[in-house]
């Protein structure tokens, strides 16, 4: 009976962004690393804070405070998450712009809570649920759909193409 | 596991049908060629047993029925005519559906039957299945010799050699000699080593095809099936094989009578003065068939996906390298900066092999067309005659690919619309056959393809026209040829007076350049009228890396391909911005220019020069205007990401010396905005 309590529990990443707690499932993350080489790509999507080399493959950078639609203006943080996406059955590598990895915390998906639709300040699409530790409330991302690339590449197009791409096409 | 098989089987098969579909159409050329008739039973014949192993039963019997209308052929009972051709390409292409499909797809019986009747007027002979084995018909007794080399790892394939003498043992009358080597069979057995050949005399009713379905399993160079006559002992398998096992003194013709006497008494009681190898007034049959593949010795496949892994761990290997480089200068160690300088020596070496092997002749392309070819112009009642040129120039394969529906497309309408009819070709003086030349061939790093048709060429009052029609010109503007020609390229413009099956729908030249431009690739179109029309395709020989020219823009690293950079100079800013336009001036011409810091949203900076870059491309001269040139740089383009697929500036970016990326511009982008806008 305890072997199984302890097969269901699953570890996840424990991270943060200003004042919110996130987690990822830890299985969908391959790297926690220091941010030292971005390279801006010019009118990419705000979104975007740049593309890395990781292990020969470019990466982009996603900057989840733009993402969150955070209101508040606060220093981006320098702590790069890099995880695997799912898009249309393909592997996509993507980096999470984060301010602090803080621990790796363990618990059953039951453990997740539903996040209510009022009440939250973004979108709760984004989040499988809440849970609740030692009086702190943690985010558990979706990783798939707060990372959706044709949402992430469709909103770069709307935002940020010049007009004259318009006219071309 | 079983569908990797399947699949490999799957395109293993494909490549089969492509070369058969070629070989049918040579066929039809030459009708009497023995060593395609040969080659087109032999492909068939390992289809059918290669379908029967992964359980494609449909393309096993069509197959067959393929196999035994070619064995008439090479018996001589029935002969080429259009009309066979006409049937064993549809056959094939019955064959192709099948594959692409599902394993079960439904059989088109009623053409089958009727394609097996058709030729089957002779099979009472022909048809030798076990039912004729065992009513043996002694005249059709042949004497075969069997020579059997099983690898040495025989065993670690799951295969035993036992199986195989038994199979033989149980066709006929045998006389088999096993060259052990020193260790007794048994033993080899045990041990799992296999070093035993065995020297087989056979006297069967079987044909030498059904015999080398004992050996399905087995290479072909372990195993070689020659019929005994006269020559025998000249054959050169033959004295190879005996030269190893026998003392170089006795003769090969002793040899072969020795070890065939009792099995050709035998034949003697059997079919009287008709045994052949005896009667020395017998007329060979011909019916030696050489099971060694020709000319694809030595090949094997591997997935591209392996290639470009293979790729892409030499493209890091070739960062790393100069990484180290740029380490040890640093160092000053003689002894170590020798020894870098090596590595960098092999791995550039390694990586140029790496490349080469995405490398794949046009040919393997071009030769499909034979096909496309000979039917469109039967369809549109025009005479066409193809000539290939260059198919041996190498390209990448994902390139090739990618040209595949382009190249089919200017190919139809060469023929639906540049190709007149052979009394049109007649009264304009010209043969009735027209031509259609698909020439490939290297310049510097492309390769190009250029089409040409000697057909009446492209109307160009016809364009013009449509094109005042359409409102891309005014009736009074002027316009040059060139001009006119490039019309055809935008979206939409077609001239095409009534719209055929074969083209003219609307989507045309305009679909042909963007997949084109869209690998880096560009289009010219030349016309004559009634001499005809020249489309050149300019190609990269790879896509995964390019020379390029590094600069600067603001704090960003941006790549240009080399090959269009035709010259760079400072120049003021006043100079470039007073005029307030986006024309320079450059050789007595005015060209257009792009501000990258602009089109980046870059804030101005305050140096006073700029650097100006003049491009040029499809022989139009544009120029990008950026803060500085770095130098030259060879660069591995990897993908953005489909995160930027809707970025149109960059088409890739590429890991630099120190780990970190450059962009590569997409210039086909860069031109559009500037030339035609």
């Amino acid at each position: 009976m305890r072997t199984q309590d302890i097969e269901k529990r699953k570890s996840y990443i424990n991270f943060s962004i200003g004042n919110e707690n996130f987690a990822i499932i830890v299985n969908r993350v391959l790297e926690i690393m220091h941010l030292n080489q971005l390279t801006h790509v010019p009118n990419a999507s705000d979104f975007v804070k740049g593309i890395l080399n990781f292990r020969g493959a470019i990466v982009p950078v996603i900057n989840l405070r733009k993402r969150f639609n955070f209101m508040q203006h606060e220093v981006d943080g320098d702590m790069v998450v890099v995880v695997e996406v799912m898009n249309n059955d393909n592997h996509v590598l993507m980096g999470l712009l984060v301010d602090e990895v803080t621990d790796v915390i363990e618990f059953e998906y039951k453990d997740i809570r539903t996040v209510p639709e009022i009440g939250i300040k973004y979108n709760p699409d984004f989040l499988e649920g809440f849970i609740e530790m030692n009086g702190k409330f943690t985010m558990v991302l979706d990783v798939d759909r707060v990372l959706s690339i044709s949402e992430l590449a469709e909103v770069s197009e709307v935002s940020n193409m010049p007009k004259d791409i318009h006219e071309n096409q | 596991m079983m569908n990797e098989f399947v699949n490999s089987f799957i395109d293993e098969a494909r490549e089969l049908l492509y070369q058969l579909e070629s070989d049918l159409l040579l066929l039809e050329k030459t009708p009497g060629d023995r060593k395609i008739t040969d080659n087109i039973f032999r492909v068939m014949h390992n289809l059918k047993g290669a379908a029967r192993m992964y359980g494609f039963e449909n393309m096993q019997y069509v197959a067959h029925e393929f196999e035994s209308i070619f064995d008439q052929i090479r018996a001589g009972k029935i002969s080429v005519s259009k009309e066979l051709i006409d049937d064993t390409l549809k056959a094939r292409d019955i064959l192709m559906s099948m594959l692409d499909k599902n394993p079960s797809t439904a059989l088109n019986q009623d053409f089958l039957k009727q394609l097996s009747d058709k030729y089957a007027e002779s099979q009472n002979i022909t048809a030798a299945g076990p039912v004729e084995v065992i009513s043996g018909k002694p005249s059709d007794q042949r004497l075969f010799c069997i020579l059997f080399t099983p690898d040495k790892q025989v065993f670690e394939r799951g295969l035993n050699p036992d199986k195989v003498i038994d199979e033989i043992q149980a066709s006929g009358k045998t006389k088999i000699i096993a060259h052990e080597n020193e260790t007794p069979w048994e033993a080899q057995k045990s041990m799992k080593f296999c070093q035993t050949a065995w020297e087989i005399y056979l006297f069967t009713s079987l044909t030498i095809n059904e015999m080398g379905e004992v050996f399905l399993f087995y290479d072909d160079d372990e195993y070689c099936i020659n019929e005994i006559k006269e020559d025998s002992a000249n054959d050169p398998s033959m004295l190879v094989f005996f030269q190893q096992h026998y003392n170089s003194e006795a003769s090969l013709t002793d040899h072969l009578l020795e070890c065939t006497r009792d099995l050709k008494e035998d034949a003697d009681i059997s079919a009287g003065a008709n045994t052949p190898g005896v009667n020395p007034n017998e007329e060979s049959g011909g019916k030696s068939f050489n099971h060694s593949k020709p000319g694809k010795d030595g090949t094997i496949n591997v997935s591209s996906q392996k290639l470009d892994e293979l790729l892409n761990l030499v493209s890091e290997l070739v960062i790393s390298t100069a990484a180290l480089d740029a380490h040890a200068i640093r160092l000053k160690d003689l002894q170590l900066n020798n020894l870098i300088e090596n590595v960098e020596k092999l791995t550039k070496r390694f990586r140029i092999n790496a490349l080469d092997l995405r490398l794949i002749p046009v040919g393997t392309l071009l030769n499909r067309f034979n096909r496309q070819v000979r039917d469109l112009s039967e369809d549109l009642g025009k005479k066409v005659l193809l000539v290939l040129e260059g198919q041996e120039t190498e390209i990448d394969k994902s390139v090739l690919r990618s040209i595949e529906s382009p190249l089919m497309h200017i190919i139809r309408n060469s023929i639906d619309h540049g190709i007149e009819s052979p009394q049109e070709r007649l009264q304009k003086g010209k043969t009735d056959k027209g031509i259609l030349k698909i020439a490939a061939f290297y310049s510097g790093a492309n390769v190009i393809i250029q089409i040409h048709d000697d057909g009446r060429g492209i109307n160009l009052e016809k364009i013009r026209e449509r094109a005042i029609l359409k409102g891309y010109i005014t009736p009074d503007q002027s316009v040059t040829d060139q001009e006119l020609l490039n019309l055809i390229m935008e979206p939409g413009f077609t001239t095409s007076e009534n719209v055929s099956i074969v083209s003219g729908r609307g989507v045309g030249m305009d679909v042909v350049r963007k997949e084109l431009n869209a690998i880096g690739g560009s289009l010219i179109i030349e016309t004559e009228k009634d001499l005809g029309t020249s489309i050149t395709m300019k190609l990269p020989t790879t896509l995964s890396i390019i020379d390029t020219l590094m600069l600067k823009v603001n704090d960003s690293h941006v790549l240009i391909p080399l090959l269009e950079v035709e010259y760079c100079y400072m120049e003021s800013r006043n100079n470039l911005y007073l005029k307030n336009s986006n024309y320079l001036q450059y050789k007595n011409n005015m060209v257009p220019f792009i501000s990258l810091r602009q089109k980046f949203n870059f804030p101005l900076h305050n140096n006073p020069e700029e650097m100006v870059i003049i491009l040029n491309k499809f022989n139009t001269r544009y120029a990008i205007v950026v803060d500085d040139i770095i130098g030259e740089q060879q660069a591995v383009i990897k993908p953005l990401g489909e995160l930027f697929i809707n970025q149109p500036y960059f088409s890739g970016g590429s890991i630099l010396v120190d780990g970190n990326l450059a962009l590569v511009l997409d210039t086909n982008y860069l031109f559009n905005q500037s030339v035609l806008n």
